[in-house]
C-alpha cells in the first residue's frame, strides 16, 4: 500500500520525463547507433495453412557460412563467422556494420518437413521455406463397405 | 496493385564502415535485399548519396506473424567527400546485399620548379 502511495507521487513527474525524452529518442533513433538493438539479424516471418516462410536480413555472408537446423518444433539459424577483418594497412574512421557470430532460434507453430526445408540466399536477404510435415496435414481416410 | 494500397516506404540509414589508407578511401554499406539495379549512387559537386531499393510483395495466403522489418523499404545515406578525393575515379560494387565504394585519393602535387629564365 505504501508503495502504491509512493509511486503515484511520482507519477507526473514520469508523465513530464517521458514527454521530454520521447522525441529526443525518437530523433536519436534515426542515428543507427543510438537505435535500440533488437536481436540481430532481423526476421520476418510469414505462416500459411501449408508452410512458413522466413526471410532474414544479412548482408556479406555465405550460403555455406550458414547452418539451419532443425529439433522437434525448434528451428535454428546459426552463423560462425569470425569478425571481418580490417582491410590491411587502413585506419578505420567509422564501423557501425554489424559483423561475426550470432544464432536464433523459433518455436514454429506446426510440426515441419525436414526433408524439405529449403533455403537460398539473395542480395543479402536468406529465404526460408519450411513445408508442413505430410502427418500433420488433414487425411481424407475412405471408409470401404 | 491499386493505388490506394501504395504507401510510402520506409527510409532506413544504411550502416556503414569507412575505411582509409594513404592512397584511398573505402565505404562500405550494409544493404541487405538490394541489388546492382536497385542501387543509386549520385554525386553532386562534393556530397555523395547512396540510395537503394527492395520492393517486396507479400504472397497471397500468406500471413506476416513475425515482423522485424518492413517487407519495402528504401536505404539513404549522404556524405560529404573531402578535397583529397579524386572524384572522376570513384568505383562501386554491390554484391550480397553489401555495397563497396573504393574512393582513390588525389595524387599530391609533386612540388614543381619554375625555373626564371634570365632575360
Amino acid at each position: 500500500m505504501r508503495n502504491m502511495a509512493r509511486q503515484s507521487v511520482w507519477t507526473p513527474w514520469h508523465e513530464l520525463h517521458n514527454t521530454l525524452t520521447s522525441p529526443l529518442e525518437s530523433l536519436l533513433g534515426l542515428i543507427p547507433e543510438f537505435r535500440p538493438q533488437f536481436d540481430y539479424p532481423p526476421v520476418n516471418v510469414w505462416k500459411g495453412e501449408n508452410l512458413i516462410k522466413m526471410s532474414v536480413k544479412l548482408p556479406g555472408v555465405k550460403l555455406e557460412d550458414i547452418d539451419i537446423s532443425l529439433k522437434h518444433d525448434t528451428l535454428t539459424i546459426k552463423c560462425a563467422l569470425p569478425a571481418e577483418a580490417m582491410p590491411e594497412g587502413h585506419v578505420a574512421r567509422r564501423q557501425e556494420r554489424i559483423n561475426g557470430s550470432w544464432q536464433r532460434s523459433f518455436s514454429l507453430p506446426f510440426a515441419v518437413d525436414s526433408d524439405a526445408i529449403e533455403a537460398n540466399y539473395k542480395d543479402g536477404i536468406l529465404s526460408i521455406t519450411l513445408p508442413k510435415a505430410k502427418a500433420e496435414m488433414p487425411r481424407k481416410i475412405s471408409v470401404n463397405q | 496493385m491499386n493505388e490506394q494500397t501504395k504507401t510510402e516506404p520506409t527510409v532506413i540509414i544504411p550502416r556503414v564502415d569507412i575505411y582509409e589508407n594513404d592512397s584511398e578511401v573505402l565505404l562500405i554499406a550494409d544493404m541487405p535485399g538490394v541489388n546492382d539495379k536497385g542501387v543509386d549512387i549520385d554525386l553532386q559537386r562534393n556530397c555523395l548519396t547512396i540510395k537503394g531499393t527492395r520492393q517486396e510483395n507479400t504472397e497471397e495466403g500468406l500471413e506476416l506473424t513475425n515482423a522485424e522489418f518492413q517487407p519495402s523499404f528504401c536505404y539513404e545515406r549522404q556524405f560529404t567527400l573531402g578535397d583529397t578525393i579524386d572524384l572522376d575515379s570513384i568505383t562501386a560494387s554491390m554484391k550480397d546485399g553489401v555495397l563497396r565504394l573504393t574512393m582513390p585519393k588525389v595524387k599530391e602535387a609533386a612540388p614543381r620548379r619554375i625555373e626564371v629564365k634570365m632575360a
